[in-house]
């Protein structure tokens, strides 16, 4: 490999990492603010012994746990998740000519498919669970390819 | 009650750094697949305005192999011709550069180790203004200096006279071709071949 192509090598290794860095962070923050959700919901209905758990590793699991009375409704509870998600991927959006708003997609897609559980509590079946979970997917991979290229391009424009 | 994520905390995060390595590696791949005979093949650029029929020409020019190649910037559909002595490599830059023609992208397509250019008019009814055409016929000839400009009257089929008589006028040694009915394609591909050593 000359030298020339080791170092746009570089350039693209660093960018990948780059990318991956912003990504941990983004799943971090959607990760905490779904759950935020589901907690402020919880509260403002009154329910006792809300707990967030990043990780429990007993159960390998991420959840909120919360004791609430029967006629609580669930489907707010179950909702929240969207509560603090939906604004913050919007927020991306208004970064107009910035790579960084496609990752709206991605915090999007992503709600939708660490939120299969929730849905599958509200509709009680796996098929409109399992869709949502695959729209969420696409969206992912959507905003990753767009996210990707336009960072693609930056560099190109350098080279 | 318990609300329970699909994924752990660090599933989510190896799941998605799994999605950004694939989809990043595919476009990095892409990158690197550019064929080196892309750049070092003797090669005929296709210009024009829109609707002329680039990617037409093209693909009649070098019927048997046609290729495509997107990157971050640049889409470019290109076709490979060999009379069997020689290789010539048909490039359709419609989709090559973002934006129109500048001189920014002009130094784009001078990687291309480019011996002819050939630049269409649309001399159909409907198309852009001639006068028009023939300005970014002599932008083109500004950017890209000392080539062999080869200009191209398409659309014969449905030719415009007016617009043909007024490029007759301000354009030398303009050729004639109709796409449909697949006139003059064969000398057009001759005399291409013939400026290439």
């Amino acid at each position: 490999m000359n030298e020339s192509a080791e170092s746009e090598m570089k350039l693209y290794l660093s960018l990948l990492l780059f990318v991956i860095l912003l990504n941990i962070s983004i799943v971090l923050a959607t990760v905490v603010l779904h759950e935020a959700g589901h907690f402020t919901v919880g509260n403002y209905f009154e329910c006792d012994d809300i707990k967030i758990v990043l990780y429990d590793a007993d159960t390998s699991s991420t959840y909120t746990q919360m004791s609430c009375s029967p006629d609580t409704p669930l489907l707010l509870l179950a909702l929240g998740c969207f509560l603090f998600v939906v604004p913050f991927a919007m927020a991306f959006l208004i970064l107009k000519d910035n790579p960084m708003r496609h990752f709206a997609w991605v915090i999007l897609g992503f709600n939708l498919l660490i939120g299969f559980g929730d849905i599958e509590l509200l509709t009680k079946t796996s098929i409109i669970p399992f869709i949502t979970g695959i729209i969420g997917l696409f969206l992912i991979v959507v905003g990753e390819s767009l996210l990707i290229n336009k960072y693609l391009l930056l560099i190109e424009k350098r080279l | 009650m318990l609300f329970e994520e699909t994924f752990s905390f660090p599933a989510s995060i190896i799941l998605m750094v799994s999605i950004i390595a694939i989809l990043f590696s595919w476009r990095l791949y892409s990158f690197i697949r550019i064929p080196k005979s892309l750049y070092s093949l003797p090669s005929v650029i296709v210009l024009g305005p829109r609707t002329s029929g680039k990617t037409t020409l093209v693909k009649e020019l070098a019927p048997n192999i046609n290729f495509s190649f997107s990157h971050a910037t640049k889409k470019l559909g290109y076709s490979i011709y060999s009379d069997g002595k020689k290789k010539v490599q048909f490039v359709d830059p419609e989709k090559f550069s973002l934006g129109k023609l500048n001189r920014e992208n002009v130094e784009e397509f001078k990687k291309l180790n480019y011996k002819s250019l050939i630049y269409l008019f649309n001399i159909s009814p409907g198309s852009e203004p001639i006068e028009k055409q023939i300005r970014g016929f002599k932008k083109t000839m500004r950017l890209f200096g000392r080539v062999n400009l080869i200009p191209v009257a398409t659309k014969l089929d449905r030719e415009d006279k007016r617009k043909l008589k007024k490029l007759k006028q301000m354009v030398k040694n303009i050729r004639k071709i109709s796409l449909h009915r697949k006139d003059g394609l064969v000398s057009l591909r001759n005399s291409v071949f013939a400026s290439i050593e």
